[in-house]
């Protein structure tokens, strides 16, 4: 029952991206990223090795249906897989961890879900523009470039994820 | 001394995120679009039918610009047409012959034109690309160049039986070869990656003035496109690395209006292709 909501949340996740890859133009630079919130709301529990293959196959997913570059947001998804549970010993404290299964803001607090939110966002907009634009831009425009992708989406998904949480994970 | 089992499981995760990445970046290095195009051929063409029926609905919320357009385009060839009619006005029938046999224009066969329709078109990635509804059936191969009378739209680079997947020239691995006005100075054009109205035309050298309000043509120079296609007008231009200028350039072609398309065969790609083959080879 409990991966059926993971199945449902991929499922919608991805229709959204395949919405916003193929009717939303609002820039070049800014990628509208809603899918990396399947890893990052992965059970705390999963085993690491699943959540790096669950991650490669939805992003190659990703790939595969929208407008992206074969293995561009699936090498930038199984980063934020592989990093995952370092960051949450980063944000989130070892009690609150121990007695988490569900990744939501309830469980784990606003403060810490933005924070790991961004974290992963951090991460995949490193991966994600250095395969995607390597050299082509000025090193400024680069950094401005992943900082705005890191706000937007950060925000995007904290939106998102209050909306979709309370009707999936209820 | 014995090393713990979680190292061993932590090398294993490692050697499992690095191969999985290793693959990620071939296959994006290898052109991943077109790549994506082939494998999933198949779904490409169960999406082209959803990317129809939506095409068409945005076509009905776009008509007010498109009729813009065309009517800009009409305009044009009203004048064009009118500068020709006042020729032929002031030279007899055989002189014009004559004179458009001497210059060439009446036997060049190397290029002959289709004409499509957009079903997907890409803009908000840096790696863009662009369906049209036609394929193999229709006559189409890949390396056919596909222009509108506004400019350059791209290179087909995979075809199906019904569709085609052009490399949009909004994507950062596409450079076509344009010429600067009238005269002989040209350099590689290609999108900003910045703005879907803008490219620039780089290797200007220094000395040739370059004004605002010039316009950008094809060279002519490939073996994809026909000469002196506008593209876009110059804006204005910097000296980069004191070396050459980079003129940035306003599009003429609106790519959000992107309707209809002409693909361009040249008929002698073949012959070209098969000469540059043999002086790499050489």
């Amino acid at each position: 029952m409990n991966n059926l909501k993971y199945v449902i949340l991929g499922i919608f996740l991805l229709l959204i991206q395949l919405l916003i890859s193929g009717y939303i133009n609002i820039w070049p630079m800014l990628y509208i990223a809603v899918f990396p919130l399947l890893v990052i709301t992965l059970p705390y529990t999963c085993n690491h090795i699943v959540s790096i293959l669950t991650a490669f196959c939805f992003g190659l997913l990703v790939d595969i249906l929208s407008d992206g570059v074969l293995g561009l947001n699936a090498a930038a998804i199984v980063a934020i897989a592989y990093f995952r549970p370092l960051l949450f010993k980063v944000a989130v404290s070892k009690t609150t961890l121990e007695n988490t299964i569900e990744i939501t803001q309830r469980t784990i607090g606003t403060t810490q879900f933005l924070l790991v939110t961004a974290l992963s966002y951090a991460i995949f907009f490193t991966i994600y523009i250095a395969l995607d634009s390597w050299g082509y831009f000025s090193f400024i425009y680069t950094i401005a470039r992943f900082l705005l992708n890191i706000i937007i989406n950060t925000a995007v998904a904290l939106l998102l994820w209050k909306s979709i949480n309370s009707q999936i994970f209820r | 001394m014995r090393i713990p089992p979680s190292f061993y499981y932590s090398m294993g995760r490692f050697l499992l995120f690095i191969a999985i990445e290793a693959i990620c970046i071939v296959m994006a290095s290898n052109n991943g679009i077109v790549q994506q195009y082939k494998i999933v051929g198949k779904i490409r063409d169960i999406q082209a039918l959803f990317w129809e029926a939506g095409n068409n609905v945005k076509a009905y919320s776009k008509l007010k610009s498109v009729n813009t357009e065309l009517a800009a385009q009409n305009m044009k060839l009203m004048e064009e047409n009118m500068k020709l009619r006042q020729h032929i006005f002031k030279m007899n029938g055989d002189s014009l012959t004559g004179m458009l046999l001497s210059q060439g224009v009446l036997s060049d066969t190397s290029f002959s034109y289709d004409w499509a329709k957009v079903i997907k078109n890409s803009l908000n990635t840096t790696h863009n690309y662009i369906v049209i509804n036609k394929g193999r059936n229709h006559g189409i191969t890949e390396d056919m160049g596909v222009v509108t009378p506004n400019g350059v739209v791209g290179i087909i680079r995979a075809v199906g039986k019904n569709h085609s997947y052009i490399l949009s020239f909004l994507n950062q691995k596409q450079q076509i070869s344009a010429k600067l006005g009238d005269n002989i100075t040209f350099g590689p054009l290609s999108w900003d990656g910045n703005s879907i109205g803008y490219a620039t035309l780089n290797e200007i050298p220094q000395h040739v003035p370059v004004s605002p309000g010039d316009t950008i043509y094809t060279s002519g120079y490939s073996s994809f496109f026909p000469p002196d296609i506008p593209i876009g007008i110059a804006e204005s231009s910097k000296i980069v690395n004191g070396m050459h200028r980079a003129v940035k350039v306003k599009l003429l072609q609106d790519f959000r209006l992107l309707d209809y398309v002409i693909v361009v065969k040249n008929n002698h790609f073949k012959e070209i292709d098969s000469l540059s083959g043999k002086i790499i080879t050489e």
